[in-house]
């Protein structure tokens, strides 16, 4: 395990599209469920354009956190799924952990400020 | 073809740093109602006169015919972007704006920006063979001074180093902006 953490670790930070798509990929999914599932977690504040998402899942299966994992449809329906690879939920559990750490300073932070706001 | 117009031809260069300037150019036609219907590979448009609409035009410098670009297409198609026509490996793409609010294919800088880094992979890998090529050209007109047709080979790489190495400068340029704009936005 610490040799995976020590490759996941090289991947951190990640930028906030790539967590995100990390994030819904903990089901396997198409590309255009990526998009919308991305939308509808991040309340319609991310929303993943054609070229950045196939430059970010290029980049993801070349340092192996995903995988091409079957397709779905048929015909011209057709749409390849991609899945985490073990090395990917270690580097999306990883960030995770970091973000939770600064969320819990983010309250304490409110607090010292001044208030329940 | 009788009374107005109902087709145009337009030939226009495309410069790789200027491809924001381009869809901008492409949405003006389609808002004063000519409606883009093909890319031909040598610098020209053809439009079709249409009822005047506003819509987004994008260009993105695509995976090459190597790779599969099943999976690049669909994921324009799934989000709406209808493919309009290929100049080289740069792929243009329009949607409706709706509203007034331009869709993007790029929705962050990084993204972008390592899409110029695959422009300058090649325009900058052009520059660097030219200048080999200069070199070996100079270095046989110095053992054969005689030889004929050398001045204007030298001409012709020189030229093309010139126009590749300037393009690799502008893109650089560009880049640096979008880097600014990162960190105002950070």
């Amino acid at each position: 395990m610490t040799n995976l953490d020590g490759s996941a670790r090289k991947f951190l930070p990640l930028s906030e599209a790539t967590y995100l798509i990390l994030a819904s990929l903990t089901e396997p999914r198409h590309g255009y469920g990526i998009m919308q599932d991305v939308e509808a977690v991040s309340d319609g504040r991310v929303k993943l354009g054609p070229g950045t998402l196939y430059g970010a899942l290029t980049n993801l299966l070349k340092g192996r956190l995903i995988r091409r994992s079957g397709e779905t449809g048929a015909g011209s329906d057709r749409r390849k799924v991609y899945a985490l690879t073990p090395l990917g939920e270690r580097v999306l559990v990883l960030e995770g952990e970091r973000l939770a750490s600064l969320s819990r300073l983010a309250s304490d932070v409110r607090k010292r400020l001044g208030g329940e706001r | 073809m009788r009374g107005e117009k109902t087709t145009k031809r337009v030939f226009r260069m495309l410069m790789p740093w200027n491809d924001e300037k381009e869809g901008r150019w492409l949405a003006e036609q389609e808002w004063s109602g000519w409606h883009l219907k093909a890319v031909k590979c040598f610098g020209g448009y053809v439009f079709e006169r249409a009822a005047p609409a506003e819509m987004a035009y994008r260009l993105d410098f695509g995976p090459s015919r190597f790779h599969d670009r099943s999976e690049y297409f669909g994921l324009f198609r799934d989000s709406g972007w209808e493919h309009v026509g290929t100049r080289g490996l740069w792929q243009y793409f329009r949607k409706a704006a709706v509203g007034g609010r331009a869709p993007e294919i790029y929705t962050d800088p990084q993204s972008r920006i390592a899409m110029y880094r695959r422009v300058i992979a090649i325009t900058g890998a052009t520059v660097a063979v030219m200048a080999s090529q200069v070199g070996s050209t100079v270095s046989r007109g110095v053992s054969h001074p005689t030889m004929a047709g050398l001045p204007i080979v030298l001409v012709i790489q020189v030229l093309l180093m010139a126009v590749f190495g300037y393009g690799t400068v502008r893109l650089i340029m560009v880049i640096s902006r979008l880097k600014r704009s990162q960190r105002k936005q950070a």
